[in-house]
């Protein structure tokens, strides 16, 4: 099995094609967190939109809510992205705290004590790996497009995430290879992961049901 | 809606009922009534399970209407929890029922001599009450199943479960749902208690060969909710994330922002988040053939409910609420969905407020009773409250009776009363709100988050330094005025984003009533049902100590962001000067 490194951490690719059907369980990977390789130094704004391809429209009306490293932040072209951030994103939220935590929302005040200062993520440009954790709406409108151009996932919560799919599920994943060799889907179910790397490039497409490849029978 | 229906429970021969016009009661509903009833004519000074203390229960202003989420119904009180004004709030179809009806307000007074249980029985022919004691210590779910068996389909409940016939300062009273399923609760403050002090186990309402409550101007009318219903529905939160994900929707975005109370508030985050979210309760919902997407009365446009199938497929409860599986889940160390959807049922069962039983559970866990994490502690913990065991008994009367019980020092309550889901430390404004409303650490008291649309208190810099406070008084304002209406408090996103979604709402309200109010009144209504709140407060002996936090959240550093609230004393007190 060959294996890529990134910085220090083994990893395998990893495509998945399935009915479309099934794409929607994967955005609750996406809550947890993917990773990207990403151009650090950069603004929120800039990682999202030139980096991600993320609409710029989008970004500004549809992303309501955007947490670097666990702070609201109130300016997308402002706040900039170091190695080993976090960035959290969702649409519009209920409750006061989802007014709260609107980015430039009126009532920002209110959460003025944890808001994200520009000042604190100033760093050094260059390469580095950021997580993006997407939720609810945003998963489901971003999520096709990601998974479709490939996401870093640590093994353990792709395991997780498998072991916790139902039946229907699998009959439904059509075609699966491991750095592009063929596999079989049931090796993915059993979890069965070659010198077991630390992180997963995974890309997942879809097929209307019925149609696209097969997948290769099921090992005995 | 022009009448009271006023039950004496302890009148002589047995509980009598008088219909009275609503005379001075005149253009209030909702919060506005309870608690102006409450204020006139309850002594502030009265033990809360006496027969001096009164509960009021009332549909909103447009209860009873084609008008799009007017289906709120409030409960009013003294409290046994806080010691103070009580209005708790619930959805359900009783608001609906009980406004077509034509009361206003049900109010019961006095107490029985003994310790019998009462039901009453309300249709176009007048009220029935009936002793009975086969009803005693019936489960919500049972007790509910009992009355449709004897009074049919079409009704709709009101009732309280062993919990409030033990006058348990956690016990809530249950609204039926569409679905005639005890499942919508006014929880906050013991309102349940009061309800088993009266002696009254279910109010049966069935508004057979009723109408809807006709409109002055039905045309406008018409016009203006259709208009309401089409901002509500184009609008992201209120037509796409409510409906998707419900109000769990802020568990990851909670926990992310380290504002997240996790293990009875000794963290912001809580690393099992994932796997309660409401992006995961939503899909596990819809695999196995529940709902993610589902109203609490007919009317809801938002449908944020849903319906919760255990393992098998089976209904176990409806779609816990955001506060419920923060409650029973982070706060107490649990990350098992089914877990929480299990002690949501119980809760409603035994009929118990969601927040104080988990608040409750986690100062418990703190104090060595069981361990956090443990899932199945905590469900048996919850059955100790149902059959009122000596330790049920004290865990039932909530987080401040088990705090002082076991010797635990972190404590997060108001008045009192447990504080929900929202650290004050990481979202200080908050916490202001949950120090200084006259009920007890409440997040819904500072929650119509259309202050700024109202114009509540003129123009407020929201960056000025007296931002948090002044933010903090024009969302309880503005709230009061909206709990009046029987609007669902959801509304308030639509209205803050969209001018004439607001717009429709004063439409709506002006062409049913005839009426020409203006934001200006909406304000001014607000502020006199906080005015009544807070006199009624002072009276039972509040003073500004007790408007604090526990002095621990200025001390304890909360995690990840290491922060304390920083409010000051001098700032809270500030909050009621207008």
């Amino acid at each position: 099995m060959d294996t890529q490194n990134l910085g220090d951490r083994a990893q395998v690719k990893l495509d998945l094609t399935c009915d479309a059907q099934i794409l929607p369980p994967f955005f609750l990977l996406l809550q947890q967190g993917v990773r990207f390789e990403a151009r650090v130094g950069a603004t929120v704004e800039e990682f999202l939109c030139t980096q991600l391809g993320i609409e710029r429209r989008y970004l500004k009306e549809r992303i309501n809510t955007i947490f670097l490293d666990g702070k609201p932040v109130d300016d997308a072209e402002t706040a900039v992205i170091r190695d080993g951030s976090t960035l959290a994103l969702s649409a519009a939220l209920p409750g006061l705290v989802g007014a709260a935590f609107r980015k430039g929302g009126f009532y920002a005040r209110l959460r003025e004590g944890i808001s994200h200062a520009d000042e604190e993520s100033k760093g050094a440009a260059g390469r580095g790996l950021v997580t993006v954790k997407l939720y609810n709406l945003v998963a489901k409108e971003l999520g096709p497009q990601l998974l479709g151009t490939g996401v870093l996932v640590e093994t353990d919560d792709l395991e997780q995430f498998f072991a916790g799919r139902p039946d229907g599920f699998w009959s439904r994943c059509r075609h699966a290879a491991v750095d592009d060799r063929v596999s079989s889907v049931s090796d993915l179910r059993q979890g069965v992961w070659w010198q077991r790397p630390a992180l997963v490039r995974l890309t997942v497409s879809t097929v209307p049901a019925g149609e696209g490849p097969s997948a290769k029978p099921e090992s005995p | 809606m022009d009448k009271i229906l006023r039950i004496d429970m302890g009148a002589a021969g047995g509980p009598k009922a008088s219909e009275t016009p609503v005379g001075q009661y005149a253009g209030a509903a909702g919060r506005a009534l309870t608690s102006a009833i409450v204020a006139n004519e309850v002594d502030p000074l009265c033990h809360p399970l006496g027969a001096d203390n009164k509960l009021v229960i009332a549909p909103g202003m447009l209860g009873g209407t084609i008008a799009a989420m007017s289906g709120r119904i409030s409960v009013g009180c003294k409290s046994p929890l806080t010691g103070g004004i009580k209005e708790a709030n619930a959805g359900g179809q009783a608001a609906q029922v009980m406004a077509r009806l034509g009361y206003a307000a049900i109010v019961l007074e006095g107490k029985p001599k003994d310790d019998s249980l009462y039901k009453v029985v309300l249709n176009k022919d007048g009220v029935t009450i009936s002793q009975d004691n086969s009803l005693k210590m019936l489960g919500n779910y049972d007790l509910v199943d009992k009355m449709k068996s004897q009074h049919g389909d079409k009704i709709a409940c009101i009732s309280i479960g062993p919990a409030g016939e033990m006058k348990m300062c956690a016990a809530s009273v249950a609204f039926t749902d569409m679905e005639l399923r005890p499942t919508r609760h006014a929880g906050r403050g013991g309102v349940g208690a009061v309800m088993g002090a009266k002696g009254v186990k279910v109010i049966v309402l069935d508004d057979t060969g009723m109408s809807m409550r006709p409109a002055k101007d039905p045309e406008k009318f018409r016009d203006a909710n259709k208009a309401w219903v089409d901002g509500l529905k184009k609008h992201p939160v209120t037509g796409e994330g409510l409906p998707a994900y419900g109000t769990n929707v802020l568990t990851n975005v909670l926990n992310e922002a380290g504002a997240y109370p996790t293990k009875n508030f000794m963290f912001g985050r809580f690393d099992g988040c994932a796997k309660i979210s409401g992006e995961t309760q939503a899909a596990t919902e819809v695999e196995r053939g529940g709902s993610a997407t589902h109203g609490c009365h007919r009317g809801c446009v938002i449908q944020c409910s849903g319906i919760y199938l255990n393992k098998d497929g089976h209904y176990l409860t409806k779609q816990p609420e955001y506060e419920t599986v923060w409650a029973h889940g982070g706060n107490c160390g649990i990350d098992d969905l089914d877990a929480i959807a299990m002690l949501d049922r119980l809760d409603d069962d035994y009929g118990v407020d969601t927040i104080e039983m988990g608040a409750t559970i986690a100062v418990a866990m703190e104090a060595g009773v069981a361990k956090f994490g443990d899932a199945q502690a905590a469900i048996n913990l919850v059955h100790e409250v149902g059959k009122g065991t000596p330790l049920g008994r004290i865990l039932g009367n909530g987080a401040g009776m088990t705090g002082k019980a076991f010797g635990i020092e972190r404590v997060p309550v108001v008045k009192n009363q447990a504080m929900p889901a929202y650290d004050p430390r990481g979202v200080q404004g908050i916490g202001v709100t949950y120090a200084t409303t006259p009920m007890g650490a409440d997040h819904t008291a500072g929650y119509a988050v259309a202050a700024n649309i109202l114009k509540v208190g003129g123009f407020v810099d929201p960056l000025a330094s007296e931002g948090q406070i002044e933010l903090s008084r024009n969302l309880q304002i503005a709230t009061a005025a909206v709990d009046s209406t029987g609007m669902c408090l959801f509304v308030a996103f639509a209205v803050l984003d969209q001018p004439e979604t607001f717009q429709a709402l004063i439409d709506m309200i002006n062409a049913f009533y005839g009426l020409s109010l203006t934001a200006d009144d909406v304000v001014a209504l607000g502020k006199s049902v906080l005015k009544n709140e807070r006199e009624f407060n002072k009276k039972a002996g509040f003073t500004a100590a007790d408007d604090r936090l526990p002095a621990y959240f200025r001390k304890e550093l909360l995690p990840p962001h290491n922060v304390v609230f920083t409010v000051t004393d001098e700032q809270l007190d500030s909050l009621f000067n207008w």
